[in-house]
């Protein structure tokens, strides 16, 4: 057979077999029966979010923004060099793009609060733990942010999410974390969802002590870059001590690094990766990437830390499979 | 228009949308049958569920996709997992309607495994070899080869300048 009809004749059978119409409600099960037995609500990223955020961060910043400007993104101040400095970097606020620039925002998960967009934070909980840290109600969110919404519909508590009652978090400061908690037919729906655009981080504190995360660590993990490459799953454990008390203290004094720099140089190219799980004692548990050039990222805020290189090393050190 | 109450999982059912029948499709012709290739598809989103990567883009988030379920079936069959031959199973009425499109995904089928999916990729989803390369993490040499090899198995005559 030649290749070309060859080619041509494959693609007509593949396109003649489609998935049957119960496959996706197959998976709507499955999703459920994987929660139902432990009650885990995945706070992760919105995939979406994480797409635009992941190598072009700030991309997501600039589409929200409307524009493709340089200056949109998060930057050094002006006047410093772009790394290796302890200047702060500026996170531009997140606003909805206007809508005459027919620039659609990513639909990442996200509400307004308090003129500000939270979007759906790197951090989970287990549904069985929401309610624990469920605090003060602050509203009731009203959707109607699509794809195609504009500045005029940046409104008080408006949301992409539909419905749904926000509260404060208990030990977090509402002007960085707040909380979906819904329940329906008595399972537990919670989201976290984290200010961290508009702000400037000066060192790791401005970021990660707003998780404080230094003595409250219940238990951890670490993944290689295989494993999450390749959705392994392989989840190995982090013993406590030294090494890691020692990086989560030298997180705090961490040097800010404009994220689109290091993207830009190929940062997420490399596989020299490993990313740690941190159980905390209100049972919430962050993520965090290393990177083997001695640097870390929380979530999807376009802001990586160069943590003390010894701190670093002796946590990397320690995670061998 | 209200947007219905958010669920843990949304942003799975949005990738869903997109790239379900792409990995159901991967999923058929390792497997051959329209179950297992359905439950295959579905395991996958539950991995992009439970493990919510963080991705660079859009074709990152696909690529892995690809690579999650075709190591996926690769396991299963690796694992002697329902040791039978792979064959159509529940997709006949489809194509059986034209012979010659049987006979293409018989012989698609029939291929060792290594080669199902870089044959797939490079004739269905008309990824060039570098990109194969990416995607499947393995060398561009190795992707030749499998094509190359894919290529005599199913006793196709080259007509491009596809390099080898």
């Amino acid at each position: 057979m030649k290749e070309e009809q060859f080619r041509t004749t494959y693609k007509k059978a593949v396109d003649a077999m489609k998935s049957s119409e119960t496959m996706k409600q197959g998976l709507v099960n499955k999703m459920e029966q994987k929660r139902r037995p432990r009650k885990m609500v995945y706070v992760a990223a919105s995939v979406l979010l994480a797409a635009g955020i992941g190598l072009a961060g700030p991309n997501l910043w600039q589409q929200l923004n409307g524009t493709a400007g340089s200056d949109q993104v998060a930057q050094v101040n002006p006047g410093t060099p772009a790394a290796g400095t302890s200047a702060g970097i500026v996170i531009p606020k997140i606003e909805l793009p206007d809508k005459t620039t027919g620039v659609a925002a990513s639909m990442v998960a996200l509400i307004v609060y308090k003129g500000n967009i939270y979007t759906q934070a790197a951090t989970r909980i287990e549904a069985a733990d929401a309610a624990a840290l469920r605090g003060e109600q602050l509203g009731r969110t009203t959707g109607g942010i699509d794809e195609w919404s504009g500045k005029d519909e940046y409104i008080e508590l408006a949301s992409n999410i539909g419905e749904a009652d926000i509260y404060t978090v208990k030990g977090y400061d509402s002007g960085f974390l707040v909380m979906s908690y819904t329940e329906i037919d008595g399972q537990v729906y919670a989201d976290l969802y984290e200010h961290t655009n508009g702000i400037t981080i000066n060192s790791g504190a401005d970021l990660f002590g707003k998780l404080n995360l230094e003595g409250r660590i219940a238990s951890a993990q670490w993944e290689s870059f295989s494993s999450w490459n390749n959705g392994q799953q392989q989840y190995l454990p982090l013993p406590g001590g030294e090494a890691l008390d020692g990086f989560l203290t030298a997180l705090q004094t961490a040097k800010p690094l404009a994220a689109e720099p290091l993207m830009e140089q190929g940062i997420y190219d490399s596989e020299d990766r490993k990313i740690i799980y941190l159980q905390l004692d209100d049972k919430a548990r962050v993520e965090l990437t290393l990177f083997g050039q001695g640097l870390v990222r929380y979530g999807t805020a376009p802001v990586f830390f160069e943590v003390e290189s010894g701190a670093f090393q002796a946590l990397w050190n320690s995670m061998n499979p | 228009m209200q947007q219905p109450m958010t669920r843990p999982g949304n942003h799975v059912i949005r990738s869903y949308e997109i790239y379900a029948n792409m990995l159901f499709r991967i999923a058929l012709v390792h497997l051959g049958s329209r179950q297992d290739a359905e439950e295959a598809t579905q395991d996958t989103f539950i991995k992009l569920m439970e493990k919510a990567p963080a991705f660079k883009d859009d074709e990152h988030q696909k690529a892995w996709l690809i690579r999650v379920i075709t190591n996926h079936c690769n396991n299963l069959l690796g694992r002697g997992w329902r040791k039978r031959e792979v064959k159509l199973e529940g997709i006949e009425p489809v194509t059986a309607d034209n012979p010659e499109d049987m006979a293409v995904m018989q012989l698609v089928l029939a291929l060792p495994v290594k080669y199902k999916t870089v044959i797939h990729l490079y004739y269905y989803e008309d990824y060039p070899i570098q990109e194969i390369s990416r995607i499947l993490r393995i060398s561009e040499s190795a992707v030749k080869m499998r094509l190359k090899r894919g290529r005599q198995l199913l006793k196709l005559e080259l007509e491009g300048a596809e390099p080898e």
